[in-house]
């Protein structure tokens, strides 16, 4: 558990190194301006960035170090999204379907990333979301078996996303 | 040299998803080419650039805007297609022989 001020000076220096790269500039001016309005908006905002009960079992480095792993897989796999839709689009090959898979996932935020991989890979669009299933939109449905069906979409984002978030 | 092979591929996976845009059935599959091939095509377009760059501040601006772009495109693709499922469209599917 993070105490109040900690929260707040990590906001201040996420902010702050966000007005760095965006302003290149190193004047006093800029600096001070920056600094302002980052602690105005760390303020403001540091509750809803860094949550209370989050970071408690301090292995944050490993979790950022994960999601960097993760952010490497998700592309390899979007390309491979890519020939495959150009394909079906060529072949007009298509056999789409609605199906349910659930996820072991707890966390909400671990859910919104598997969905959003989901989107971002061949063929699948998650359609609507209720506790732990997910409706998934398949391009070209090579089964409606609800747990083969789960192991091909979900593939190895679960493995990734349970390994960061559990 | 691998900078414009990069460019080269994005603009291809963008030409094809426009081209799927016209020639699919329904929303949904025509929301699968334009959130697949525009996401793929953008993220080369970009690390295209970046590549081209180097590593420079310009490239980390670049970075950003890619992750943002990761980000936000499946939020709005699912935005779209839960809308068209809670109005009540059904999916287009492929005709059984029987």
């Amino acid at each position: 558990m993070y105490k109040k001020g900690v929260r707040l000076v990590l906001t201040f220096f996420v902010l702050m190194s966000f007005w760095l790269v965006l302003s290149q500039n190193l004047q006093p001016t800029s600096l001070l301006i920056g600094a302002l309005f980052s602690f105005l908006v760390a303020l403001l905002s540091f509750d809803f960035l860094i949550k209370p009960d989050e970071g408690i079992r301090g292995r944050a480095i490993r979790t950022i170090w994960l999601l960097f792993i993760y952010v490497f897989v998700l592309l390899y796999e979007m390309f491979l999204a890519g020939f495959d839709v150009v394909y079906r689009v060529i072949t007009m090959d298509i056999n789409p379907e609605v199906v349910m898979i659930k996820t072991d996932i707890k966390s909400d935020l671990g859910i919104v990333l598997l969905a959003n991989s989901i989107t971002l890979t061949p063929g699948t669009i998650t359609i609507d979301i209720e506790g732990d299933h997910l409706y998934v939109h398949w391009l070209y449905a090579r089964t409606t078996h609800f747990g083969h069906a789960a192991e091909l979409i979900k593939g190895r984002f679960e493995y990734w996303l349970r390994r960061i978030f559990t | 040299m691998i900078a414009y092979l990069f460019i080269f591929l994005g603009l291809v996976f963008i030409f094809f998803g426009t081209l799927g845009i016209i020639r699919f059935p329904d929303i949904y599959t025509r929301l699968q080419t334009s959130s697949k091939c525009d996401a793929a095509g953008a993220v080369a377009l970009l690390v295209g650039l970046m590549v081209r760059e180097g590593l420079d501040s310009l490239s980390l601006r670049i970075l950003i805007i890619l992750m943002f772009l990761l980000l936000t495109n499946p939020v709005a693709s699912h935005a779209i297609a839960r809308s068209a499922a809670i109005r009540g469209i059904k999916p287009w599917r492929k005709k059984k022989k029987c």
